[in-house]
């Protein structure tokens, strides 16, 4: 069986050919970990230890290997296929006595060995260097990015031997590549970027319409589903969830398609077809539709965004530079004028095609809101707000280096009790009809909430929909949640699967200890307590936080804590940590700071965040010596002299009572890492001492809005 | 046996071959002559399988070649434009080529080698035009086929290097009874190398014919009578051609030498020899006697 597809000698020939390609790309992709060691490297320079802020997300590990895995698939294949287009070269493989079939797979098995030699030489590097800085690192996630980007390479591969097979020279392989992986998907999100402009409202998350919409459902599509974000579609998820199995399926299935496509079209070349464009009509017509369709596609654009004609002149400049292209391409590719003339009627079809495109979003928007979501119709739901669907908890995937953990561990609880059906049909009906798309969007009514939830019909799909919710409403669906028992299980339980935790430059050793306590303590509390320490504010100023991050399966998420008189032997523990690690160093920066603003260095930046029980969070800030009374800093900034010497005369305590945390960051503008620091350390001050700290800094600073911080 | 029935082969507009018929018999060498487009290529690319007939059959022991790998290993193919694989050396060559076929033979291209002195480990790419075609020779010897295919078999070799090949090239037949078919513009190349020879023109076969037998079976007379004469004088003998000049008459004759030599030794001629031709110029003849204006056909050849 196998030798009906595989020839041995074949396949090492063509391994061999590759060789020079195929090594310069591994070692490439191995260079490409360089972004990752050096995002480590300033980590660790700066907080001490590479911090779980470091945790790879899907987008970060998949985003430097993309662009390379990709662009070696399309080199590998059209290296391996190059003989297609020289005649004389041609006429030899085709003499040679291995069947067609035998000679596409043994190539095709080539070309994916290399691939996985490239991709496995930069997972080892990746997880190594991973390794080296004791960094968290979420290996299944991990796992499903190497597998998305290999069968996104096997898409490559079979839209570029499609190509090799329909054409003949370098330049039409190109092309035909380019529009076989593109021009679909293109056509598709475009499609989705117009459904989501013509919509009358925010209800609507086009991406959930249908897995064709959904970037996810098709990996080689994110570059540009960033560009339609641009033209209208600013809903459009560009981001990829490389944990959906499903897509994966999807991504693994479609992309077997074009490889036996490509097998089919390598069966029915013609050796004679060495170094003419393409033998085939239909296809070099469909090549020139999509050179034309790009520009013709912005008319449209313009048409749906301002709701009636753009401009005469807008339209003549699209239309000409459209047709432009479109014969351009033709004269380029068949090297024929006559061709070319023969050709310029099909323009029609382009524009037959964009006049389509003026008319389907609407009837697409009107198929999606004429779905029957009435309670009575409504089986249950589920909070999708968090679900890799939505773009926007897809965004938070980036930013916050995952979603917050109740929302991962709760995502696949169904809730289907009456009360809670009623409050979504209503919040439906009224999402869809009370608001225009211009005079009033909901996201920013600060009287409403706005929740994206997934709604199983009894008749019908599921659809996913951000409805608006009163604040009222809003409550009493959080009440009728937590009364169901998982959720409420799981809402309040201390996060499962692997954790990582994070406090301020404290180390991961300690990082565990001190997680292992927090835990202890943290299950021993009611749900009111656990409540009252869960924090949801990156910021939450005035309190000692601890952030844990981690991984259910493959997906990432975190949480906040606060440290405080319910968790005692945490707070103790880590005053102890951080003292032990970071006191000594802290006073000498501290003194250091003292002696810069008596005798001036030009070069010396510094800040201390106190960030203790008094919610203050006051940054001191000095730039240069005054450079117009050449006066020291510590007579411009008296005040901040005066804290300065407070903190130096304060001796360390692990007194739960006494402490207050304070953050010293040091830099130096000559050198990034001479005289720079940042140490997070406990200090015995006197109440009297903090209200004088907080008049000197009051005096320079008030809390205000409208005050523009400027950090260095 | 090759055989071709009603071949024909399109590229576009233009017809390479047009509904051709030939046999080729197992252990022969057989040479097909033609001018640039007759379909000499063509003919051979089709039979070695790397084009689909658009018309007709090719066969190769009933069995048809195209992407049919059991009947492809029993032939090897080197044509007039040669290709080698990218930076290979001849080692790297013979290693794909013992690969895809069974008898390819490593002592045999070993021998070929060093009788060719070339350096299997050195780069084809550098190698000189007629290097190029050596080393295309000892892979496809080395590949022991029942079928060699020679385009252009000569191009390119110096006398020392085209015998070399020859011999080679008889050794294999008459050792394996293996079948070659060779191409060239040149007829003189070839009559001294094919059993079988058939002119190609126009993407058919206008002539076909065993070379001894063509050889043989046409012949100059020379003959020269005491009276007056004319051509009536040689009724009775099928000539192809006759120019008087004074009394000394040529003849160009078909058939039997000795009987034709009876037939004239008994007009009692005071002058009287036979001459072979060359078949170049039995060539010549036999076109003009199937209406082909030869140098038409050959134009390289005449020019």
């Amino acid at each position: 069986m196998m030798k009906r597809f595989i020839h041995k000698g074949y396949f090492a020939e063509v391994f061999r050919q590759l060789r020079v390609a195929g090594i310069v790309s591994s070692v490439i992709l191995m260079l490409v970990n360089l972004t990752t060691f050096i995002q480590l490297v300033s980590a660790t320079n700066y907080v001490g230890t590479a911090s779980v802020f470091d945790i790879p997300s899907g987008q970060s590990l998949a985003a430097p290997m993309k662009v390379f895995v990709y662009v070696m698939g399309a080199v590998l294949t059209f290296n391996a296929f190059g003989w297609l287009n020289k005649r004389s070269a041609s006429d030899y493989y085709h003499a040679i006595p291995v069947t067609r079939t035998q000679m596409y797979w043994s190539t095709i098995l080539a070309i994916l060995s290399w691939m996985a030699i490239g991709l496995a030489a930069y997972s080892v590097v990746h997880a190594l260097i991973y390794l080296a800085f004791c960094a968290p690192f979420n290996y299944l996630l991990f796992l499903c990015v190497f597998v998305n980007m290999l069968i996104g390479a096997l898409e490559v591969v079979g839209a570029a031997a499609i190509a090799c097979a329909i054409s003949g020279t370098r330049f039409v392989n190109f092309c035909a590549a380019i529009v076989i992986l593109f021009a679909p998907r293109f056509m598709l999100t475009v499609l989705s970027g117009f459904v989501d402009l013509v919509s009358p409202d925010n209800t609507l998350i086009v991406n959930t319409i249908s897995i064709l919409f959904n970037p996810t459902y098709n990996i080689i599509a994110t570059p540009y589903a960033g560009i339609i974000q641009l033209f209208g579609g600013s809903r459009i998820s560009s981001i990829i969830s490389y944990s959906n199995g499903w897509a994966m399926l999807y991504n693994f299935a479609y992309s077997c398609v074009l490889l036996v496509l490509g097998c089919v079209a390598f069966n029915k070349r013609r050796s004679e077809a060495a170094g003419i464009p393409t033998t085939n009509k239909l296809f070099q017509g469909v090549i020139r539709t999509a050179v034309g369709l790009p520009l013709l596609m912005v008319l449209v654009y313009l048409i749906l965004e301002y709701d009636g004609v753009p401009s005469a002149i807008s339209i003549v400049i699209l239309v000409l530079l459209s047709f432009v292209g479109y014969c351009l391409y033709e004269l380029i590719s068949t090297k024929s004028m006559k061709k070319t003339l023969k050709a310029m009627p099909l323009y029609s079809i382009c524009i037959g095609i964009a006049a389509l495109y003026l008319f389907l979003p609407y009837l697409i928007n009107k198929a999606e809101r004429s779905i029957d979501v009435s309670e009575k119709n409504i089986k249950g739901y589920q909070v999708a707000s968090e679900s890799d669907d939505d773009f926007f908890a897809a965004l938070a995937h980036i930013y916050l280096s995952g979603v917050d953990y109740s929302s991962v561990a709760t995502k696949d609880i169904k809730f289907t009790d009456p009360e809670s059906l009623k409050i979504i049909g209503d919040a439906y009906a009224r999402s869809t009809k009370d608001y225009g798309k211009d005079d009033s969007n909901p996201m920013y009514d600060s009287n409403h909430t706005n929740l994206t939830v997934r709604i199983d019909r009894k008749h019908g799909r599921s659809i996913t929909r951000q409805l608006e919710f009163t604040e009222e409403e809003y409550r009493k669906l959080s009440e009728l949640r937590e009364k169901n028992e998982e959720y409420k299980r799981v809402f309040y339980e201390f996060p499962k699967g692997r954790l990582y935790c994070y406090s301020n430059n404290i180390g991961f050793a300690d990082s565990r200890k001190l997680l292992a306590t927090f835990k202890e303590e943290y299950e021993k509390l009611s749900n009111e307590d656990r409540l009252s320490l869960s924090s949801d504010n990156d910021y939450d100023y005035g309190n000692l936080t601890m952030s844990i991050f981690g991984c259910l399966g493959a997906e990432n998420f975190s949480c906040m804590y606060k440290i405080n008189e319910k968790t005692p032997e945490t707070h103790r523990m880590y005053l102890e940590i951080i003292n032990e690690k970071n006191g000594q160093k802290g006073m000498e920066a501290l003194n250091k700071i003292r002696e810069w603003m008596e005798k001036g260095d030009e070069d010396r930046r510094f800040n201390i965040d106190i960030g203790t029980d008094y919610s203050m969070e006051y940054w001191m800030m000095h730039y240069t010596q005054n450079e117009v009374t050449d006066k020291l800093p510590k007579d411009t900034d008296p005040d901040y002299y005066k804290i300065v010497k407070i903190f130096c005369n304060a001796g360390l305590t692990n007194d739960v009572n006494r402490a207050k945390v304070i953050t010293v960051n040091t830099y130096s503008i000559k050198s990034i890492t001479e005289g720079s620091g940042s140490y997070t350390f406990a200090l015995d001050i006197s109440d009297s001492d903090m209200i004088d700290i907080e008049n000197l800094l009051s005096s320079y600073y008030y809390f205000d809005d409208s005050i523009d911080w400027e950090f260095e | 046996m090759i055989t071709a029935n009603g071949l024909t082969k399109k590229f576009d507009s233009f017809t390479a071959l047009n509904e051709l018929n030939c046999k080729i018999p197992e252990g022969c060498i057989y040479g097909m002559v033609g001018s640039n487009g007759a379909g000499k290529s063509t003919l051979l690319r089709l039979i070695s399988g790397i084009y689909k007939a658009d018309g007709g059959s090719i066969e190769i022991d009933g069995k048809n070649v195209y992407d049919d790998p059991s009947v492809k290993k029993r032939l090897v193919f080197v044509p007039d434009d040669l290709y080698f694989l990218p930076r290979a050396d001849l080692v790297r060559m013979a290693k794909l080529y013992s690969s895809v076929y069974e008898n390819f033979s490593y002592d045999k291209f070993k021998k070929l080698t060093a009788t060719f002195k070339l350096n299997p480990n050195a780069n084809i790419g550098t190698f000189s035009k007629g290097m190029k075609r050596q080393a295309a020779t000892i892979l496809a010897l080395s590949c022991n086929a029942d079928f060699i295919l020679f385009d252009e078999t000569f191009d390119g070799l110096d006398p020392v290097m085209r015998n070399l090949v020859k011999n080679l090239l008889y050794n294999d037949v008459m050792e394996r009874n293996a079948t070659a078919v060779i191409t060239s513009h040149s007829l003189r190349e070839l009559e001294d190398t094919c059993d079988q020879l058939s002119l190609l023109h126009k993407g058919g076969i206008i002539f076909e014919s065993d070379i001894d037998n063509l050889k043989t079976s046409l012949f100059k007379v020379q003959v020269a009578f005491a009276d007056e004469y004319d051509r009536s004088r040689f009724d009775g003998i099928e000539m192809l051609s006759f120019t008087k000049h004074g009394s000394v008459s040529s003849l160009i004759v078909r058939g039997n030498r000795e009987e034709t030599a009876e037939k004239i030794k008994a007009m009692d001629p005071i002058l009287f020899e036979i001459l072979p031709l060359s078949l170049e110029e039995v060539f010549v003849y036999e076109m003009d006697a199937l209406g082909y204006e030869f140098s038409e056909v050959l134009k390289q050849e005449v020019e």
